[in-house]
């Protein structure tokens, strides 16, 4: 069987807590206890909170687990929003090939080789951007 | 390309009277869409301030800290937790990461200057007169009537993207917003019980070697010298798990706001502009930057 969330949270609150109750006897209880036994009471302590601390781990992994689909729906409108200042921006680069077009006119018309050459390369550099 | 001529430029005064006409729409259309800037503002500051990664590294990084405080026989076990806790903290933030880049997208979209394409129009227009196709000379539209066509083209282009724009969010908003309140509601179910649980463990094995300290030295009859200083060192340290606690206080009450913002902007979808809209907006983006200001204040 599976457990839920809440169900491995409680899990792991239950886990703590008997770390925490094993602690308070070994610490009341200090001058009472051999060394050897103390040593032995903390290890189940740490053990006890190292199960505490997988479980929260696991209450996580159970929550992701959940939000998968909803994930996938707001990446979805992520890229739409993306696409649509994409498509805005198009109206943009569509002005700045009509400039690109005017200013190669120009040059054509001033009969200037360079100028014809460098309106040429703004041009294909225009044009490519509008066409990625 | 054509050139222009003679006739096109005894054309252009009634070319600009039928755009004025036009115009006249397209302003209406403009005023009745224009500024949806508290939007954008909502959203860029959601995900700026949601884009806090330290909470999650409090969460990845908390059996490290706790293995510190350990005796080396408990090191394997927490070799494995530590490595199963990253897997997760990675999957944390890039929740994180899909929320802060839709607010950001969302944010991009509702931008005023999105819809302007003024600078390129005008580039336009500078570009026709260096070309000669504006100017005095016999074959060129005159200034007057290309600059009051520019002017023109400035608002149709604004009011036609603005329109596009505008529906664009709008969907997005309706199709994202059931989703990102789950996402949200389950991030915050995380970071409320399974990370606050977290910091709850580290503060119980925080305090097992200061309390073997204070129980060993009281032991042996020393009441004054240990206890008091190991008291001492502990409560520093749980003030540092303390701090952890109140910016992830802070964190969940943005999480919150950005919930509260991006529903309140689907229930009044149909009127974005609408006043009630704007003055929540913006007092969920005062809430977020003021929480926002208590994280940094806390990580000082």
């Amino acid at each position: 069987m599976k457990i839920n969330r809440q169900q491995a949270l409680e899990i792991a609150e239950t886990f703590r807590d008997l770390s925490v109750a094993l602690g308070d006897y070994r610490f009341k209880n200090w001058s009472k206890l051999t060394p050897g036994k103390r040593t032995q009471i903390e290890n189940i302590e740490w053990t006890l909170l190292n199960y505490s601390s997988d479980f929260i781990t696991t209450a996580v992994r159970i929550n992701l687990d959940n939000l998968q689909s909803d994930l996938k729906a707001i990446k979805k409108s992520t890229a739409d929003a993306k696409k649509a200042i994409r498509s805005i921006n198009k109206i943009k680069d569509v002005i700045n090939v009509a400039t690109s077009v005017a200013v190669l006119g120009g040059a054509i018309a001033s009969q200037n080789p360079s100028a014809i050459l460098a309106a040429a390369n703004d041009l294909i550099t225009t044009t490519k951007k509008l066409s990625n | 390309m054509n050139t222009p001529t003679s006739s096109n430029r005894s054309r252009a005064p009634k070319i600009l009277k039928s755009a004025y006409l036009l115009a006249i729409p397209a302003l209406f259309l403009l005023t009745a869409c224009t500024n949806i800037e508290a939007v954008r503002e909502f959203a860029k500051t959601s995900s700026a301030t949601a884009d806090y990664t330290e909470i999650v590294s409090d969460f990845a990084d908390s059996p490290k800290r706790i293995k510190r405080f350990q005796p080396q026989s408990a090191w394997p076990q927490s070799e494995g937790i530590i490595e199963r806790r990253s897997i997760e903290a990675k999957r944390l933030l890039e929740t994180q990461t899909v929320l802060t880049a839709y607010m950001n997208a969302l944010g991009d979209l509702a931008a005023d200057k999105l819809v302007k394409a003024d600078a390129e129009i005008d580039s336009l227009q500078k570009a026709l007169e260096k070309a000669k196709f504006i100017g005095d000379a016999d074959q060129a539209v005159n200034k007057e009537t290309a600059t009051a066509a520019a002017s023109l083209a400035k608002i149709f282009i604004r009011a036609a993207t603005d329109r596009w724009r505008q529906n664009k969010t709008k969907k997005i908003i309706r199709e994202s917003n059931a989703p990102l309140q789950r996402t949200i509601e389950g991030l915050i179910l995380n970071l409320d019980t399974s990370l606050r649980s977290s910091l709850q463990t580290e503060r119980v094995a925080i305090g097992k070697p200061y309390q073997a300290w204070i129980a060993g030295s009281t032991s042996e009859s020393d009441q004054t010298a240990v206890p008091p200083i190991a008291q001492i060192l502990l409560n520093e340290r749980l003030d540092v798990i303390n701090a952890k606690e109140k910016k992830l206080d802070e964190y969940i009450k943005i999480l919150k706001k950005i919930a509260s913002g991006h529903e309140s902007m689907y229930q009044n979808i149909d009127n974005l502009k609408s006043e009630h809209l704007i003055q929540n907006l913006k007092s969920l983006s005062k809430d977020l930057q003021e929480a926002h200001k208590q994280i940094l204040i806390l990580s000082d």
